[in-house]
């Protein structure tokens, strides 16, 4: 699942927009992994990351609940708006040497740089090399900026527009209109933080 | 999904987070319904509305349905891949897996995305055109379970069934990726949706593979997934 590769970006602070992803490799490294996943997990939390989630988590669960259902098979996803964090978490992980992939996602200028201000080699990189087909069907760019910070593609521009005319009309402020319009994603990749600053934008550029 | 109209309150909060647009209201029969046809089983209204009456069930699902869940359901672990989030690892974990190696371009085609949806008879046209060409798919990918390795195509039976997206994952030899490229963007002119690109190498690869996307005017990258390079097989 790609899914935090085609995050589409407008302006030059949507960079500030990181997605982590821990991920056994099934078949391969992935038996024994829970304790290394539970070890890492407390790390990134102590980082204080915008946003993470779980697929194994249900709804209102709190994390020590869901530290329980991690298992072998179990992703970590989460995502940082504040570069330094990401950095000093690959600084971490390179040293503690857990043997899990690690993947940034990112601007990829951005997402070098900071493997290597980690003493990081880069392995492999996933490009995002546009949209294609019947790309006068989708929705304005703004709009597409929320909707492909999820992952799995849940966000939907119906869910968008209402929110966003939620704002407009006073009813709800932008920071919740963005936890709101965050609710269908489960995999923790959808940037609250830079969702705030895109739903500003938008009512204030639109009225 | 289903609504469990004795709880129902009316309060419509539910219209708004569909993905699908599914959700409605049935004035005839006063009452909030899901247009099955539209509905990708995706789970949002069971894990992620704040219904205040818990409203949303799933009823046993027939094969063309379970086929929606485990591809558009985030939560639901892929009865292929047995992996949840959809399923594939691309280049999550080529430092480990080596799917994608030193001479390969890795290419995920993710039909759907963003936010149109797709059909299988999408999938069908992209896989039958690309089929004659050089090119290994991923065998350990949901949608390659269900296709014919010859033809490239996907069951009738499942033609009109609707995912939110999923993923073609095929890789070539690098002198390949040119012809593939080609071939791929024509196709991108005659399907009935839309697909977003994922050109993936090694990173001692990635300049002469950024001059062969630059040709077909794909360089204007916003957004990589970079993999660190730390995953290890436990024999190392």
């Amino acid at each position: 699942m790609t899914h935090s590769l085609h995050r589409i970006k407008l302006l030059k602070e949507d960079r500030d927009d990181f997605v982590f992803l821990c991920t056994p490799a099934i078949g391969v490294n992935h038996e024994n992994s829970r304790k290394t996943l539970l070890e890492i997990l407390d790390i990134i939390l102590d980082l204080e990351p915008e946003n993470i989630n779980f697929y194994e988590a249900k709804k209102d669960m709190d994390i020590e609940k869901i530290k329980q259902l991690i298992h072998d098979k179990s992703r970590l996803r989460c995502c940082f708006s504040d570069r330094n964090k990401v950095v000093k978490l690959l600084d971490i992980l390179k040293r503690e040497d857990f043997g899990l992939s690690v993947v940034i996602s990112g601007c990829p200028d951005e997402v070098e740089q900071m493997m290597q201000e980690a003493g990081i080699q880069p392995h492999t990189i996933n490009m995002a090399c546009g949209c294609h087909g019947k790309i006068e069907n989708l929705p304005d760019r703004e709009s597409l900026s929320l909707i492909s910070m999820c992952g799995h593609g849940l966000i939907g521009p119906v869910l968008v527009s209402h929110m966003i005319e939620k704002v407009k009309t006073g009813d709800i402020k932008a920071k919740d209109a963005a936890q709101l319009i965050g609710l269908p994603c489960s995999c923790g990749v959808y940037n609250t933080v830079r969702a705030e600053q895109i739903i500003t934008r938008m009512v204030s550029i639109n009225g | 999904m289903y609504i469990d109209h004795e709880n129902c309150v009316l309060c419509f909060t539910c219209f708004p987070f569909c993905p699908g647009q599914a959700i409605s209201f049935d004035t005839a029969k006063n009452q909030v319904t899901i247009d099955q046809a539209l509905c990708y089983e995706c789970g949002v209204c069971i894990n992620s509305i704040p219904c205040p009456g818990h409203c949303f069930t799933e009823n046993e699902l027939s094969h063309k349905r379970r086929v929606r869940k485990f591809f558009n359901n985030p939560k639901s672990t892929h009865a292929i891949t047995r992996v949840p989030g959809r399923g594939t690892e691309e280049s999550k974990t080529n430092d480990v897996t080596k799917r994608i190696s030193k001479n390969e371009v890795g290419l995920c085609i993710e039909i759907g995305r963003p936010i149109m949806g797709a059909v299988f008879n999408d999938f069908s046209l992209i896989c039958q055109g690309l089929i004659d060409l050089p090119i290994t798919f991923e065998k350990n990918n949901p949608l390659y379970e269900l296709m014919d390795p010859i033809t490239g195509k996907f069951p009738d039976e499942l033609s009109q069934e609707r995912l939110i997206s999923a993923i073609i994952e095929l890789k070539v030899e690098l002198d390949n990726t040119e012809i593939v490229l080609e071939r791929l963007l024509n196709l991108s002119k005659k399907i009935d949706t839309v697909f977003s690109l994922g050109v993936i190498c090694e990173y001692s690869l990635k300049k002469k593979v950024m001059s062969i996307v630059k040709k077909h005017g794909l360089d204007d990258i916003q957004n990589a997934k970079i993999n660190a390079g730390l995953g290890k097989c436990p024999q190392d």
